[in-house]
């Protein structure tokens, strides 16, 4: 939420986001989403694949491309409402004011420079430096994301680091622009258990040392559970909750957030299996959202007739806690 | 009542590789590991990427050679046959890789690439084979349309249902799978997790799985042995080394499981080196090992703790 003294970074006005048929018919896949980040927060946005997290994510940088497009809402970055913004601002927004670092590292870094050199790209684009200064820069850069010795490192070639290293180096192309927000689409998703621990730990106290603010994409809860401040969670392409990180977890109200935890299997050991039954077990539904009632309607448990009829809206039950579900709202209300 | 499906022992394998700093040197993948798999049973393989878990599978189904130790499959010695004696063992054991993305063909339709290895095993023809593609598809729950569509129309989850669909062509003894869950969102890990445990019931199948996350390793193994810098250094019951871990190592890999919890303490993030160099004859985990003495100087063998339950470490629990 913005605060009285802090600007906004990002504002999603009811986005729309739809994919065009070769007939001109525009599919919706992302619906009426609204989310303001303010300076310094962080948020997580929770929810299975194709759920429209990660288009959520690239709108919010102005990359949507045929067959995709914005059919509606604004976004706005920094003050700055993408729809006006000319390519030349767009193009130093992204790494500018906004960084982005994404779930597979190997595949976002050219493996025929070292990285390095990627690095020197990257400072020397967003800023008119020396090319000693940039070579200072990128010394730092590196250094700051714990990779040391940095002249040594910065002389790799992609494939000579590992998967937590390199998504190290993701991280210091992303801080090269200066960014005020941070988008990480599953950043730890392919690294294992200790990288993942450390890469998060990185990604917080970078947040919290220069005031980044964060969006962190992911399908796991409990990855970010220590991260963020705010949990958002979407299904079939709309918001279906959100509230603080602790009220989410202590207090999950949406079914659907419900299961995503259900599903989360850490200390209670085992992940529920089919004698378990709590875990989600009905197939997922192709995102078609053109339709009445509830979107979550053919997985959920406590489904009534009404579910089917009307589509529910996003309704407070306490401060920023919102929640897409007139059946948990009214037993709340009680 | 088990039988022993593979064994290996004492496996060795170094590759030479030209280091950061242009020096020649060779890093042992995976040094003097041993292995047990009963018949019927589920074997977790854990440890950091770069710890040889990888590098042990693929000596374990004989896609490479190992520099020194051996492999026994339903006691025949695999890791020295030639490939033709071992073409037709094959069969007997399939695999199931990390990425559905990249292990299909997106060329094929989902009924060439399950029947891949009846055409290449020579098992069934025509309408024969044609009926056992369809009959895979419906034991790991996809609907017969499938076969005439290409992989790109299917989510991840339904991929890895492809995938093992085709491991299980030949019905084989033994699947090992290397992350088969990692790329997925989590109801989707669900729902196969679902459909390996009734695979495992119903067909007697022998499972070996690699994997970085513990809680896919509670939900399907029986066994897990835990890898940290090519060796062993813990192994047991699945509840036994994850619920009281003797190694540390195996208790810093717990402590960095995220946990859903705002009020739990942020995953512990270990200082010490994550990779690299140790010297010879040291115990691998001393550089990062909060409870290194002196004796860990010398490298510290596997040995039984417990029952069944074996750790190599100086200072156990």
């Amino acid at each position: 939420m913005p605060t009285a003294d802090g600007v906004p970074i990002l504002e999603l006005h009811q986005l729309q986001i739809g994919a065009q048929g070769p007939d001109g018919s525009v599919r919706p896949l992302v619906d009426a989403v609204s989310l303001i980040i303010a300076a310094g927060e962080r948020v997580a946005l929770v929810g299975e694949s194709g759920c429209g997290k990660t288009l959520t994510a690239l709108a919010s940088l102005g990359i949507c491309s045929a067959p995709l497009l914005v059919s509606g809402g604004r976004v706005v970055v920094g003050g700055q409402d993408l729809a006006s913004t000319s390519r030349t601002d767009l193009q130093r927004l992204r790494g500018g004011t906004v960084g982005l670092v994404f779930q597979e590292p190997a595949g976002a870094l050219n493996p025929v420079f070292s990285v390095g050199f990627q690095l020197l790209e990257m400072i020397h684009s967003h800023s008119a430096t020396s090319r000693r200064q940039a070579r200072e820069e990128r010394d730092e850069l590196l250094a700051r994301v714990g990779l040391v010795p940095a002249r040594e490192v910065a002389r790799a070639y992609p494939h000579q680091l590992s998967g937590g290293q390199l998504q190290r180096v993701m991280l210091a192309v992303a801080l090269a622009g200066h960014p005020r927000l941070l988008i990480a689409d599953e950043p730890t998703t392919a690294l294992d258990l200790t990288t993942q621990a450390r890469i998060l730990g990185l990604i917080r106290s970078l947040s919290e040392e220069e005031g980044l603010a964060l969006l962190l994409i992911t399908h796991d809860i409990a990855v970010v559970a220590a991260l963020v401040e705010r949990i958002v969670v979407m299904h079939a392409g709309e918001i279906v909750e959100q509230a603080p990180t602790s009220d989410l977890l202590s207090l999950p109200l949406h079914p659907y957030t419900r299961e995503l935890l259900a599903a989360v299997p850490r200390t209670a050991g085992r992940i529920p299996g089919p004698a378990g039954g709590t875990g989600p077990t009905r197939a997922v539904p192709q995102a078609e959202l053109a339709v009445d009632g509830c979107r979550f309607a053919d997985r959920c448990p406590l489904v009534q007739a009404s579910c089917r009829r009307y589509h529910p809206s996003l309704e407070a039950v306490r401060v920023e806690h919102l929640v897409r579900c007139p059946v948990v709202v009214s037993k709340d209300k009680q | 009542m088990n039988s022993l499906l593979l064994e290996a022992r004492g496996l060795s394998k170094s590759y030479g590789s030209r280091g950061l700093r242009d020096r020649r040197t060779s890093t042992h993948a995976v040094d003097g590991v041993s292995l047990s798999l009963q018949t019927g049973t589920a074997h977790g393989l854990v440890g950091e990427s770069g710890s040889g878990k990888s590098t042990l599978v693929r000596l374990l189904l004989a896609l490479e050679r190992p520099d020194r130790g051996s492999v026994r499959f339903d006691g025949i010695e695999i890791s020295v046959l030639p490939a033709a004696r071992l073409r037709p063992l094959r069969r007997r054991f399939q695999a199931v890789f990390q990425d559905p993305y990249a292990s299909l063909n997106p060329h094929l339709k989902v009924g060439t690439i399950v029947a891949e290895p009846l055409a290449a095993h020579g098992i069934s023809h025509g309408d024969g084979r044609r009926e056992t593609v369809l009959q895979l598809l419906a034991t790991v729950g996809l609907p017969a349309t499938a076969a005439a569509r290409r992989p790109d129309a299917f989510s991840g989850g339904e991929r890895q249902r492809i995938a093992i669909a085709r491991a299980l062509a030949t019905r084989p003894d033994l699947v090992v799978m290397d992350e088969p869950l990692s790329a997925l969102d989590l109801p989707a890990q669900v729902r196969l997790i679902e459909l390996l445990l009734r695979l495992r019931a119903e067909r007697n199948l022998t499972l070996l799985i690699v994997a970085h996350d513990l809680a896919v390793v509670r939900s399907l193994c029986d066994t897990v042995s835990v890898m940290y810098a090519g060796r062993v250094v813990e192994e047991g019951p699945v509840e036994q080394v994850l619920g009281s871990p003797l190694h540390p190592f195996t208790a810093e890999l717990l402590a960095a499981e995220p946990v859903a919890d705002p009020n739990a303490r942020p995953p512990r993030v270990a200082t010490g080196p994550q990779t690299g160099v140790w010297p010879p004859g040291v115990c691998r985990f001393l550089p990062r090992c909060p409870l290194a003495s002196d004796v860990c100087r010398r490298e510290p063998d596997l040995v039984n703790s417990a029952l069944d339950h074996r750790v190599a470490c100086w200072h156990p629990g």
